[in-house]
């Protein structure tokens, strides 16, 4: 007699998770499509570069950024596969208008024989989640699928610029501290990230904070949750560690009400997916939960897959207005990691209590 | 045993032997004992089942007695309406002459349910299968094994192709069109195979299988928790556990039964986070920090706030006010729900029954909303709204109904649900809690979701939304349960829909939806809050302008807030401070806010005008101030005292003054001049535009000064300093789209108030803008609303678009300049041109 009944988050918990494995050489083939992004940052360019030295031709799905950044690296990108002799198609993501976006990323990748890799590195996180998720919804699944990432080698700004910042920001404040992006756009929603099923209910934030403030005052006064959560980030490199309290000190986590907080690190995708996966269970029950990903990469990969199995969370995302000057965006390439995402593929696409039917 | 089983074929259109009357017309199924055959029976006029099992497979005793008939008979004396009985046993024995000439069979013959086996349903129909479906498929088989016990009988074989649903539409109009009946009673047992299985395992197995077909995650909060009882307490101790010293209840089908009855109020007492004491009396600024908490609620919900008899009027109502100034906490502290769960929904206390929505449900199903290219979409939201608004309304209906009216609502509420379908306009599912509140409930839900993901496909041509539910729908529904219920009938159903402003709700959404909630019916009031007036779009579809005070009428709270006088406006944020400071969980060290921040009765604006112009910031503290600073946002004026008693070192050193107020004065000051400056901050941070609206109220804070330090009042005898603490156009302007954008922006965070009553000083009506109150002291300004600074149309654009040549332009820095422009405006008052120096490039 087989009782057991489980919900997909359940079995999320239970299942085992996939490493993030370090990769000194990505091998693609000519079946295989890399879809990189055009941002602004020198690692956008690491996982394309590292898999054209393989001198193997494969194919490359290019996003461009609209509105377009002049920093954008798609022309390096372009240029990149003229001379390794990769087959490069494009296609647009607008950051302002992004609802539907998903469906033209499976639509572009639908002749894929071979496996895909979702290169992170220089990927908005909303697109990374959409595309997660819509990786997941599609006929494909997650089989064959692998998240790509490069570290950076150097994370700006320095521990003595921002210290010097905030001081100047307890000073005066209505002082803005800017580092990476500046302002919010708008609190962006979209219909396939939206999660209904939830009536009324009170609502809770679960937010990565980040060097940028606005983001989470956007967060706070557009969605203006009940209660919050916070997924602070702590780096790997103990070298980076000041700057959870940096961004703690900017965003005055300390003064904010009905919130609590916990860590996960930048790097280690697992413990934010356990961490979600733990707030979804405690608070899932009695509140509607909104997830913001504006954490690292790799926490917004654990906010995808997990977005991909739980759909009952609602994703919110505080779009930047703009970005700030080059030098403070992430410098050099760093070590390059590849996540499979097959490991997760058997519970999408099923209803929740199938999964050990 | 399956080789005994003779072939079906054989039997078709054969009369059974000892019942002549009856023809077996058609196979319907074959297990593992004996086949089921649809037979019609001349001489009662209807079909019957016939189930045929060959004599071989049934148990008889070591003498050879057929002990497999008392097992049959057992269920004779069951009296449940779940129980299909066997009418008959009869035999099938062939002759040579027939086709079934080697046949030694029994026939056992009962009534034919019309219907398929749960099984099968569950296969074909997997998006019926509720939680709603679930509890009333185990409310029957706990009901049945209630008797059971009760009569020491046993299935044996209860698995999900024993249990029927039947459709009962076609003969009987009075009770449920659907049921379940549980079929095969003893068969299990009475067969040579005995398989025999515990009921009450069997009915988990099932029961697993029907958990597993749940879409969970589609599933509602409640339906969630629901969900969980039915999987973590039934499925995993009260129907499998044997030992009663771990479960007392597990086995016993009446407390079963009971507890499965009882799980909404169950379900009601989880939801609620019963805080009821704050730490502070500065805790939960905001009602959506209270979030589900009734009893705080409750606690800290004055009912001395400013215009409540407007809300509660029978009337469509737009109400408006900045943030903070309490429309959410008055619109659920009036709803239905909340009155159920704080013990104030007695019926005689109930002029109407009221339901919450808050409007971001709205949002995260429609952002950025257009209307859609195609006609068939366009009642999309109205359908998602309606279905919400009816799911919300008739799961507190049933509620508070069968708290106070259950002998009329049991009886009735099988009708009303059919009035209910009958006005949605669409069949009812065939599913047996389909003429159940819960069940039109689990249906609307899933409508809900059906709309949202119509409208994520709206763009694609090759797919066709659903036939959706249309702007007379809601109203139509309301009628009928107004028809069917008298305790309904005496009051009108409010709608408190919350939030309901743009951006996030576009204007082109409410455009939409006002379709709905402009009707004006008796039986339903619609309420919708938005954060200002123009963040309401007044008009439908068709552009059809909807008209204030005829359609709805518009009920701003800044403007109450601004106008009331100190006295009325001193009850209020009194009993606020009241409640709170007696809320807490350890005693504070005051009772009442005076006993804090003492009284400022004497506080003159005149006075304090001359003092600034003297170079003196003015001390400014007490109650009185408080009010004063009070734009209606008194989520602002808590959470300034509680800055107040942080600065002055918090409650312990309160405990310790024996001043008559506690809090000093030169604190009060300090705290009251700084929280504008926060206020700022977060205006920079709104999307788009933050930083310019700064540089707006800025410019205007810095042109007020200078009128203050330079200008006299032309307005008073006296001739004090002029205090502007408004804007005045001449005349009405149009502003282009950016100016327009930016001076909704304005009174979307309520920078301004704008005031539409009152003239220019040419005539004209013209909206006032009032600065935020608590603004006033970081411009050290006053609170006097006597004067303005008037502006041409075209320096009004100046000011929103360029704010710092506005600011050069139209500040005074002289007495020279302030005798340039005395003059210019008394010439600018009868003719247009007020003639600002333009600054130096």
């Amino acid at each position: 007699m087989n009782l057991q009944v489980q919900t997909p988050a359940e079995w999320l918990t239970e299942s085992e998770r996939p490493p993030l494995e370090p990769v000194a050489q990505f091998n693609l083939t000519s079946d295989d499509v890399l879809v990189v992004c055009g941002g602004f940052e020198e690692r956008a360019l690491g996982i394309l570069q590292n898999a054209a030295t393989s001198g193997a031709a494969f194919n490359v799905l290019l996003i461009n950024y609209k509105p377009y950044v002049p920093q954008n690296k798609s022309s390096a990108i372009r240029e990149i596969c003229r001379d390794s002799n990769l087959h490069l198609e494009e296609t647009t993501y607008d950051r302002e208008a992004p609802a539907g976006f998903g469906g033209v990323l499976i639509e572009s990748l639908s002749n894929c024989r071979g496996r895909i890799y979702l290169d992170v590195s220089g990927m908005s996180r909303l697109l990374m989640v959409q595309s997660l998720v819509a990786l997941a919804g599609s006929d494909r699944q997650f089989s064959n699928c692998f998240v790509t990432y490069a570290e950076a080698q150097e994370y700006p700004p320095t521990e003595e610029d921002a210290t010097a910042q905030l001081v100047r920001s307890r000073d005066d404040p209505t002082l803005s501290i800017l580092f990476l992006s500046s302002g919010v756009f708008e609190v962006t929603v979209v219909p396939e990230l939206s999660a209904l099923a939830s009536l009324g209910e009170q609502a809770r934030l679960i937010a990565f904070p980040s060097l940028d403030a606005h983001q989470l005052t956007a967060l706070r006064n557009e969605l203006q949750p009940s209660r919050l959560t916070f997924i602070e980030g702590e780096p790997p490199r103990p070298v980076n560690r000041w700057r959870q309290r940096i961004i703690s000190e900017i965003n005055r986590l300390d003064q904010i009400p009905n919130a609590e907080s916990q860590t996960t690190s930048t790097l280690s995708y697992e413990q934010t997916l356990e961490s979600l996966l733990k707030l979804y269970e405690t608070h899932s029950l009695r509140e509607r939960l909104i997830v913001s990903p504006t954490g690292s990469k790799m926490q917004t990969v654990a906010v995808g897959i997990f977005r991909a199995v739980v759909n009952d969370i609602q994703i919110a995302y505080p779009t930047p207005l703009e970005f700030c000057s080059p030098g403070n965006y992430t410098r050099g390439v760093g070590p390059l990691h590849q996540l499979a995402l097959s490991p997760f593929s058997p519970m999408l696409g099923g209803k929740a209590a199938e999964a050990c039917a | 045993m399956r080789a005994n089983l003779p072939n079906p074929a054989q039997f078709l259109n054969l009369p059974v032997p000892e019942r002549p009357d009856i023809t077996i017309r058609e196979f319907v199924a074959s297990g593992n004992d004996g086949h089921l055959f649809r037979g019609h029976s001349e001489a009662l006029g209807r079909d019957v089942a016939c189930k045929i099992i060959p004599r071989a497979n049934l148990l008889h005793d070591a003498d050879g007695r057929e002990t497999w008939r008392n097992e049959v008979h057992k269920a004779d004396a069951l009296r449940n309406p779940a129980v299909v009985k066997f009418e008959d046993i009869r035999e099938w024995r062939g002759s040579s002459a027939e086709p079934t000439q080697n046949v030694d069979c029994v026939v056992l013959i009962s009534e034919f349910v019309e219907g398929p086996s749960l099984r099968k349903f569950i296969s074909e129909n997997p998006e019926d299968i509720t939680v709603s479906f679930v509890r009333q498929w185990i409310a029957t088989m706990l009901n049945l094994l209630v008797e059971m016990k009760a009569r020491n009988v046993v299935h044996g074989d209860l698995h999900a192709g024993n249990v029927l649903v039947e459709d009962r539409s076609s003969y009987d109009l009075m009770g449920p069109p659907v049921v379940f009946r549980v079929t095969d009673f003893g068969v299990g047992d009475s067969t040579s195979e005995p398989r025999f299985k515990d009921d009450f395992k069997q009915v988990a197995q099932v029961l697993a299988n029907l958990l597993r077909a749940i879409d969970f995650q589609a599933c509602s909060l409640k339906d969630k928790f629901i969900f969980g009882v039915l999987r973590d307490h039934f499925l995993g101790r009260h129907l499998i556990e044997d030992d009663p010293t771990r479960d007392p209840i597990a086995r016993q089908p009446r407390e079963l039964f009971q507890r499965l009855q009882a799980l909404d109020t169950e379900y009601d007492a989880v939801a609620a986070i019963d805080s009821t004491k704050l730490l502070t009396p500065f805790d939960f600024l905001s009602c959506e920090q209270i979030g589900e908490d009734p009893s705080m609620l409750r606690a800290l919900y004055s009912d001395r706030f400013l215009g409540l008899p407007e809300i509660e009027s029978r009337n469509n109502l737009v109400l408006t006010g900045p943030r903070g100034c309490g429309k959410s906490t008055v619109f659920r502290s009036l709803s239905l729900d909340q009155r159920m769960r704080t013990g104030e929904a007695a019926p005689e206390h109930l002029p109407y029954l009221g339901v919450y929505y808050r409007c971001d449900d709205l949002y995260f199903a429609f952002p950025r909303y257009v209307l859609p290219g195609r006609e068939d979409a366009f009642d999309i939201p109205i359908h998602f709204v309606t279905a919400t608004l009816l799911s919300r309304f008739l799961d507190s209906l049933e509620g508070w109904a069968r708290e106070h009216f259950e002998s009329e609502f049991v009886p009735l509420e099988m009708i009303a649900s059919e009035g209910v379908w009958r006005a949605l306009g669409t069949p009812p599912p065939g599913t047996p809690d389909a003429m159940t509140f819960r069940g039109i409930v689990a249906r609307l839900n899933k409508e809900r979701l059906r709309a949202a993901e119509w409208h994520r496909f709206v763009d694609d041509p090759k797919r066709k939304p659903g036939c959706c539910f249309g702007p007379e729908v809601l109203q139509r529904v309301c009628s009928a349960l107004t028809a069917v219920f008298p305790f309904v009938r005496e009051r009108p159903v409010y709608f408190f829909v919350d939030d309901y402003s743009s951006p996030k709700i576009t204007r082109e959404l409410q455009a939409n939806l006002n379709r709905l909630f402009m009707q004006r019916t008796s039986v339903c009031f619609f309420k919708l809050s938005t954060e200002s007036p123009v963040s309401f779009a007044k008009h439908d579809l068709d552009q059809k302008i909807y008209v204030e005070n005829r359609e709805f009428i518009l009920h701003n709270l800044g403007l109450i807030y601004l106008h009331a006088d100190v006295a009325t406006k001193l009850t209020f944020v009194e009993d606020v401070f009241r409640r709170r400071l007696n809320q807490t969980a350890s005693p504070y060290p005051a009772r009442q806010l005076g006993e804090l921040v003492g009284s400022s009765a004497n506080h003159n604006n005149n006075e304090m005008a001359r003092r600034i112009r003297a170079g003196e910031k003015p001390s400014l503290w007490g109650k009185e101030v408080l009010c004063k600073l009070c734009s209606g946002d008194i989520h602002y004026l808590i959470s300034l005292v509680g800055d107040m008693v942080k600065l002055a070192g918090g409650a312990a050193v309160m405990s310790a003054s024996t001043e008559s107020c506690k809090i000093p004065l030169v604190t009060q000051n300090r705290a009251i001049r700084e929280a504008a400056g926060g206020f700022l901050k977060n205006l920079r941070g709104i999307p788009k535009c933050g930083d310019q609206l700064v540089a707006i109220v800025e410019a205007f804070g810095q042109v007020a000064l200078s009128h203050l330090k330079l200008l006299d009042s032309k307005n008073d005898e006296g001739k004090p300093p002029k205090q502007a603490s408004r804007i005045e156009p001449y005349e009405p302007f149009t502003l282009g789209q950016t100016a327009q954008d930016l001076y909704d922006e304005l009174l979307r965070y309520s920078v301004f108030i704008e005031d539409f009553r009152g003239k220019s000083r040419r005539g004209n009506v013209v909206p006032r803008l009032y600065l935020r109150r608590f603004l006033i002291p970081h411009f050290n300004l006053t609170f006097s609303t006597r004067d303005s600074i008037e502006l041409e149309p075209d320096q009004f654009a100046m000011f929103l678009l360029n704010p710092r040549r506005f600011e050069e332009a139209a500040r005074l820095r002289s007495e020279e300049a302030a005798r340039r422009y005395e003059a210019a405006a008394e010439a600018a008052t009868m003719q247009p041109g007020l003639g600002f120096e333009e600054p130096s490039q």
